[in-house]
């Protein structure tokens, strides 16, 4: 029988939920937030909550925000951060234990040494690959996890498990997880965005709100074109003057029809929404103008420049949002390189790793850089937290003569500020960086750890469903508080 | 090699016996507990005791039934057998843990290699061990069935007679009683019958999910028969519209979509057939049992059946990755079955049964091995389209008379060639033996010139003829032109252009496949391509002779397209054509043989090469062609639907088995799991095996496919799981029409859901279903007929203060309307809504039809819809989520869709009216009422400033109006039903 847990964001039926949500301490931090902005008039002030108001957490957060730049395809662990100098010694030489069913295709069993360069950066002493010379600046920031393991060896599957612990589809990601658990601190924007270039493998369902309630899914922007969110433009024809005298006159007569029916609280809740929406219309596309940053700005991020143009603006746009308090960014990251990679997952250096990572790596280093510079100067870093990692790691055996297969056995991810200790080296993979042998990190102990630097107890962040009480880290999940400052 | 077998086997064997003496003799070596005390123990203690000893299952910490703390502990094991065999490294489990193979063990940090080396080497050692003691007796929380069939919903159907009550003005039937019994008892009042303006909205949005029309309306409230609103009932729940609006409820439930879901999302064509099944099943009144039965074996059930085809949708409803590594598809072929049990469980029976997969059920009494016994019935199923014939007898008749019409012309071709075709082939073997024309070449058409920047360009650029051959169209001033001048076997030196394309086109007729040798001369390069497949591509320039280049084309029966390119870079342009009639060498070498020479086959070569080449036989030949053409084509319609051997994951021989897996794990297998039920939905006195038993007073009884005994087993009220289906289902009927379950939890009515508020009613309901032959309208007339049902939502300070949460039913509460029926209400109100039934969907939300048929592509959901809480069709779900944020909002404001609704709103309201009766008009047709005065004043108000703002104009009339008939969308009320 489980022990009896608290269960502060369970909620069995809409009515609970919106009583739990529009209750205690939540309400008193959004009103005083949205006051202290001026965005709430004092009848505002007073009217229902909403879904996405901040909430009380388990105990003192230490992150606001996430920044989770996603790699899709992969890049390789032995390429960019994980230095395995017996691969250069072994090249070509048998791999002892290689399974060449290991990824997605067949590999020859033979070590493949690394294409690139490595060097010890900072204080720390990481070593990072010539092809991040960018990132490697900020070493020092980072708690570098060289043990990731995942379930799935194929792009879709993996991507769910990232995202949802689970590599099938249907479940919440993390993001949808922590909307749901704590709201988000601007009601004006959406609490969760994630921003793409190329749709990633898998599509919208792998940021899927699952089987949460709606209002957690995020909203998603095409970098490459700027899809805004939908709907945010009002008719042509229409002056905001005059979509306000319709909002003025549909208040009146909605608050009429609800003051024949006082326990209704979704008819207030509905009658406030489209104030938001109102607002939601001039604070979104604000919050999306990167051409509002100054040029040196523009220029450190890469802007200017053909290959990094399209993460760059995605980084100064994360970085616009996180500042103005959306809960979770999700970017995902890399121009297609060829060496086997295509537009959905440009990481996927099957036939030449080489080629395939220096050209993606391009495209997302300066960008990745400047962010991380930027955040600091602002202050920002310290709440907010950065993670980056593809979905699981390539082989170390080569897969034809140049490329590397996908492997679900050993991988590296780092992450950066919001409570992280920086200079961190947590864990480790065989001597080759084929398989994790020391200290492994599963999907359920990174989401753990990213609950718990928002002050969620992962084991209490339970939503019930079809009779059963889901967790983001499913039965499993350890914080890995060797990554905590 | 006799003897060194022997001497093996000796060594086996003693090897075995050591073993055996180490385990009864416990007496281990000095060296051996050396080891054991250094290097095993430390590591146990540390790294194992805290889930997998008898303190841990002191305090409740124990996992997986094993513990570690002592020998007897180790060797017995947990869940999966043995943790250690003495001397056996492969069948001691506790060593693939700890090497993170089978299990990862422990779960937090992998022991360090030089840690794994010293278990393995103590196994081999003999796993010495003196830790003495019994391993605590694991309290085997071995499910009690019988125990479990106590709780209330696995109770049989309970026959109460409905309660006295007061207040009898109020009670209409006897769901009533069951409402105001307990409403007396707390001294609340119910409210009264609300309006009929109210109430009729009520029924229609309830049954139809679309909006009254103001002549309905008007025509209900002035109809003052006593049975004016029993009618009403009765009409819509005749009409048609009735199933689209249910089939979504239900729909809901089976995580219904049309398309595989996961990377590529490969759509399901044939799969809006279930769709079609479950609305046509609801407006039939299909009796829920069978309705139910057919979904889960209905293939086997009706064969020949439309319905029960379509019916087993939903059991191929189910996501399904169509990519996969060899290595995933065991695993995913058990995710596949477990989301087919689950959503039977959660949909049919309010269980979930999923949660057994891994472990017993924690709070319900279905244990591991019931789970995998349920899943076993779908072992050998799989899904994929397949072809169904609605008219299987008008099929067969057609081509009864094909075959007979075509029967004559076989014949008449074969008499030739029996009686006529060999002595001419001896004629034509004994004369000059010029061979006769087979192929028919069609006139030369011809198009051009397509220019280009160079003559690389102009040779690499598919030009359109490369894409279609179209000889109607025309390309800017470029059209097909007929040659029938252009002979063949002389050089034609008159295309023109510069740097440019000319395209030749013609086609060849042959009676049957075979080569035929062209040979092609050109000016400059030339490409050619027959039937569409590239033959010869050649980069060159020159002037053109005769046979420059030789081409066998490989000829189909009937008729061939050729396309020849001519890419010229300057100066004049031409080709040369001909082709080469010559016997090919292998009937050659038949001919060169005496005729008493050749053999049968060699005999029939010859006639089948030569018979072409007679005019005659061709002629015959072409009749029986041409008829064949009219070979009558069966109605075939693909279903996408589940079938005994139907498609699933490969994965060689066991990919239709079903075994136990230990702790949900396929690498983990505890024998093949045969087919059963859950056993607590098996009456005491009934075997759980039974319903698979086929007629028992046969001499030898066959077993009933799985499927069907399974469907009969979940329908059987009596000795089966009938009445939880029963209850599960007149308490969804309830929830959608009262906003909520007399069950909260309408899909757990196990432990872990809510106890029922009305038990009698809920019982008194699903027996009145079975009594009435499973049939689902008479349960929705009894409650919509009922006073609780009418009442209105009035407040009631005094029942709010004793019962807040309206718990039971002293008043009506505003429903929200779900996603697909703002929508279709929007399309109704705009008098744009297209009420076509059935059939393929669409993935345009601006579509007109009902959103019922817009088509549920898993990766490319409707977005209106999913704005509004539609489902995302991954797992069933029997509740939806309300919610209401920004988004929402932001779409009725500015959504095209919605503008464009509004628009066509605008255009119906009357035109020569004035403003007040426009007004009227608007709020008849979307409310169903008349404005209030102030609200009159309110809206004419803003029509008037409105058109002010947009100049005054005339077309301002019309954008001040469009924006008043948005703001009616806008209004709580349009999405809000009493």
């Amino acid at each position: 029988m489980a022990k009896p847990v608290t269960r502060p964001f369970e909620f069995h039926s809409r009515r609970d939920f919106l009583k739990q949500s529009g209750l205690g301490c939540g309400t008193l931090a959004l009103t005083s937030l949205l006051k202290e902005e001026g965005l709430l008039s004092q009848s505002e002030a007073a009217g229902p909550p909403r879904l996405m108001q901040p909430r009380p957490t388990h105990y003192a957060p230490r992150a606001k925000s996430v920044i989770w730049l996603f790699m899709p395809g992969s890049p390789s662990q032995v390429d960019t951060f994980d230095y395995k100098p017996q691969l250069q010694k072994r090249n070509g030489m048998k791999l002892e234990g290689a399974d060449p069913k290991t990824g997605f295709f067949t590999t020859s069993g033979k070590v493949l040494k690394s294409p690139f360069k490595f060097k010890q950066h900072g204080q720390s002493g990481a070593w990072v690959s010539e092809i991040f010379p960018h990132m490697a600046r900020h070493v020092d920031e980072m708690a570098f996890i060289y043990s990731c393991f995942s379930q799935s060896n194929n792009h879709t599957p993996a991507m769910l498990e990232m995202n949802s612990g689970m590599f099938l589809q249907g479940r919440p990601c993390v993001g949808s997880w922590l909307t749901y658990g704590l709201g988000s601190h601007n009601q004006n924007l959406p609490g969760f965005v994630v921003l793409h270039g190329a749709m990633p493998r898998g599509g919208k369902p792998i940021w899927s709100p699952g089987f949460l309630p709606k209002v957690f899914q995020p909203t998603s922007i095409d970098g490459r074109n700027n899809t805004p969110i939908s709907n945010l433009a009002r008719a042509k024809q229409m002056t905001p003057q005059q979509q306000r005298a319709q909002l003025d006159v549909l208040k009146r007569l909605n608050a009429k029809h609800q003051e024949l029916r006082p326990h209704e609280a979704d008819l207030a809740a509905r009658l406030e929404s489209f104030e938001l929406a109102y607002r939601m219309q001039t604070a979104a596309p604000e919050a999306m103008d990167v051409s509002q940053e100054s040029a040196a700005i523009q220029k450190a991020y890469g802007v200017d420049q053909k290959e990094t143009s399209l993460v760059a603006k995605q980084c100064i746009t994360a970085r616009r949002l996180v500042e103005r308090g959306v809960r979770f960014v999700q970017l995902y990251a890399g121009t297609n390189g060829g060496g086997g990679g295509v537009a959905d997952v440009p990481w996927d250096g099957h036939s030449d790793i080489g080629l395939n990572h220096r050209i993606a790596a391009k495209s997302v280093d300066q960008p990745i850089g400047a962010l991380l510079a930027d955040l600091k100067s602002r202050g920002l870093l310290d709440d907010t937290l950065v993670v980056w990692g593809g979905e699981f790691g390539r082989t170390s055996d080569s897969q034809g003569s140049l490329g590397r297969d996908h492997n679900p056995h050993a991988f590296t991810m780092w992450m950066a500020g919001g409570g992280i200790k920086g200079g961190v080296q947590y864990g480790a993979s065989d001597e080759f960086g084929y398989k994790s042998v020391e200290n492994r990190v599963g999907v359920n102990d990174l989401h753990a750890t990213i609950l718990h630097l928002f002050g969620i107890d992962h084991e209490r962040l339970t939503y019930r469903f079809n009779g059963r009480d889901y967790r983001l880290t499913d039965v499993a999940g350890r914080v890995l508080n060797e990554l905590l400052a | 090699m006799l003897r060194l077998l022997t001497l093996y086997c000796c060594l086996v064997l003693s090897s075995v016996a050591t073993v055996a003496q180490e385990r009864n003799a416990e007496k281990p070596t000095p060296e051996g507990l050396k080891f054991f005390e250094t290097k095993i123990r430390p590591v146990l203690v540390q790294r194992c005791y805290k889930c997998h000893s008898a303190a841990a299952l002191k305090q409740g910490k124990l996992e997986g039934e094993l513990q570690l703390d002592t020998r007897a502990g180790i060797r017995q094991g947990g869940e999966t057998g043995p943790a250690v065999i003495p001397g056996d490294t492969k069948g001691s489990a506790l060593l693939g843990a700890i090497r993170h193979d089978t299990f990862k063990m422990p779960p937090d940090t992998k022991l360090r290699a030089e840690v794994i080396a010293d278990f393995v080497k103590w196994v081999e050692m003999g796993a010495p061990d003196p830790r003495d003691g019994q391993a605590v007796a694991v309290e085997q929380v071995e499910i009690d069935i019988e125990a479990g069939r106590e709780f209330w919903s696995f109770q049989p159907l309970r026959k109460a007679g409905a309660p006295s009550v007061k207040s009898k003005d109020w009670v209409r039937n006897d769901v009533d009683r069951f409402i105001l019994a307990p409403l007396e008892a707390k001294g609340v009042v119910p409210n009264d019958e609300a309006s009929r303006g109210t109430l009729i909205r009520r029924l229609y949005f309830g049954l139809w999910g679309l909006p009254p029309a103001p002549e309905e309306v008007a025509a209900f409230i002035a109809d003052d028969s006593p049975n004016a609103y029993e009618n009403l009932v009765d009409r819509l729940l005749a009409g048609s519209h009735y199933g689209e609006r249910w089939a979504r409820h239900w729909l809901d439930l089976a995580r219904f979509a049309e398309s595989n879901g996961y990377a590529f999302d490969k759509d399901r064509a044939g799969a809006f057939h279930y769709r079609d099944f479950v609305i046509k099943a609801l407006n039939e009144d299909m009796p829920y049992d069978r309705f139910v039965q057919l979904q889960i074996a209905g293939d086997q059930i009706a064969p020949a059946d439309y319905m029960a085809q379509a019916a087993t949708g939903f059991l191929a409803a189910g996501p399904f990755t169509s990519q996969q590594t060899q290595k995933e598809r065991e695993r995913s072929r058990y995710e596949q079955l477990d989301d087919v049990v689950g959503t039977i469980g959660t949909a049919m029976l309010g269980l979930t049964i999923g949660c057994a997969r891994c472990h017993d059920h924690k709070f319900d009494p279905l244990p591991t091995r019931d789970y995998y016994r349920f899943t076993a019935c779908f072992a050998e199923t799989g899904f994929q389209d397949y072809d169904h014939d609605p008219d299987p007898a008008a099929t067969k008749a057609a081509k009864d008379a094909f075959d007979n019409a075509h029967k004559p012309l076989v014949e008449a071709r074969q008499k030739f060639e029996k009686e006529q075709l060999p002595g001419r082939l001896a004629k034509w073997l004994a004369s000059n033996r010029t061979v006769p024309q087979a192929e028919k070449l069609g006139v030369w058409q011809s198009i051009g010139p397509f220019p280009a920047a160079d003559f690389k360009k102009a040779y690499n650029q598919a030009f359109a003829p490369e894409k279609e051959i179209d000889l109607a169209k025309t390309y800017g001033q470029l059209k097909w032109t007929p040659r029938p001048t252009w002979t063949d076997g002389k050089i034609h030196n008159t295309l023109t252009g510069t740097n440019s394309a000319n395209y030749l086109y013609r086609t060849i007729e042959v009676p049957q496949a075979g080569p035929l040798d062209i040979s092609l001369g050109r000016d400059d390069a030339i490409k050619v391509w027959l039937n569409g497949k590239s033959v010869l591509a050649k980069e060159v320039t020159g002037g053109v002779v005769a046979d420059q280049d030789k081409v066998t084309l490989q000829l189909k029966a009937g008729s061939n397209d050729l396309l020849v390119k001519i890419v010229n870079a300057g100066g004049p342009s031409g080709f040369y054509f001909s082709t080469k009639q010559s016997i090919p060498k292998n009937i050659q070498d038949i001919i060169n043989l005496a005729a008493d020479k050749r053999n049968d086959k060699q005999r029939q070569e010859l006639l089948k090469w030569f018979s072409p080449r007679d005019p005659d036989w061709a002629r015959l030949n072409k009749a029986e062609q041409d008829h064949l053409k009219q070979q009558p084509k069966p109605n075939i319609l693909k279903v996408f639907a589940a079938r005994k051997n139907g498609a699933t994951y490969n994965f060689g021989a066991d990919t239709r088995k079903v075994y136990f897996l230990a702790r949900g794990n396929s690498n983990t297998k505890q024998g093949l799991a045969p087919p059963g039920v859950l056993r607590v939905l098996a009456a005491s006195g009934a075997s759980p095996d039974q319903w698979f038993k086929g007629d028992s007073t046969a001499e030898k009884p066959a077993d009933l496919p799985p499927r069907v005994a399974l469907a009969d087993w979940l329908t059987d009220e009596k000795q089966g799981a009938g009445h939880l289906a029963a209850r599960v289902i007149v308490n969804r009927l309830w929830q959608h029409h009262m906003g909520r379950g007399i069950v909260v939890t309408p899909s757990d009515f196990g432990n872990q859901g809510t106890e029922p508020s009305h038990p009698e009613l809920l019982d008194y309901l699903a027996s009145e279903l079975i009594r009435g032959g499973w049939k689902l309208k008479p349960i929705h007339k009894l409650i919509m007929m009922s006073s609780v049902y009418r009442q209105g939502g009035m407040d009631n300070p005094v029942a709010a203060k004793k019962d807040p949460d309206n718990r039971l039913w002293w008043r009506r509460g505003a429903v929200r309307l779900e996603a697909e029926i703002i929508r279709d209400t929007l399309l109704a109100v705009s008098g744009s809504l297209d009420k076509t039934m059935f059939g393929k969907g669409s993935l345009d939300q601006a579509s007109p039809r009902r959103s019922v048929y817009l088509t549920v592509k898993r990766s490319n959901l409707i977005p209106l819809l999913q704005l509004f809480d539609a489902p995302d069709s991954i797992q069933g779900i029997g509740n939806r989520d309300v919610t209401t944020v920004p988004p929402q909002a932001l779409a009725m404001m500015n959504s095209p869709v919605v503008r464009q609704l509004a628009e066509k709103f605008a255009k119906r309201l009357p035109a020569a009216a004035s403003v007040a009766e426009r007004i009227e008009a608007a709020y008849q047709i979307a409310l169903s009422r008349s404005p209030s005065e102030s609200e009159t004043v309110e809206m004419t108000s803003f029509l008037t400033n409105q058109v002010a703002s947009y100049g005054g104009t005339e077309q301002a009339q019309q954008q001040a109006l469009v924006d008043f008939c948005q703001l009616v969308f806008c209004l709580n009320e349009f999405v809000f039903v009493d």
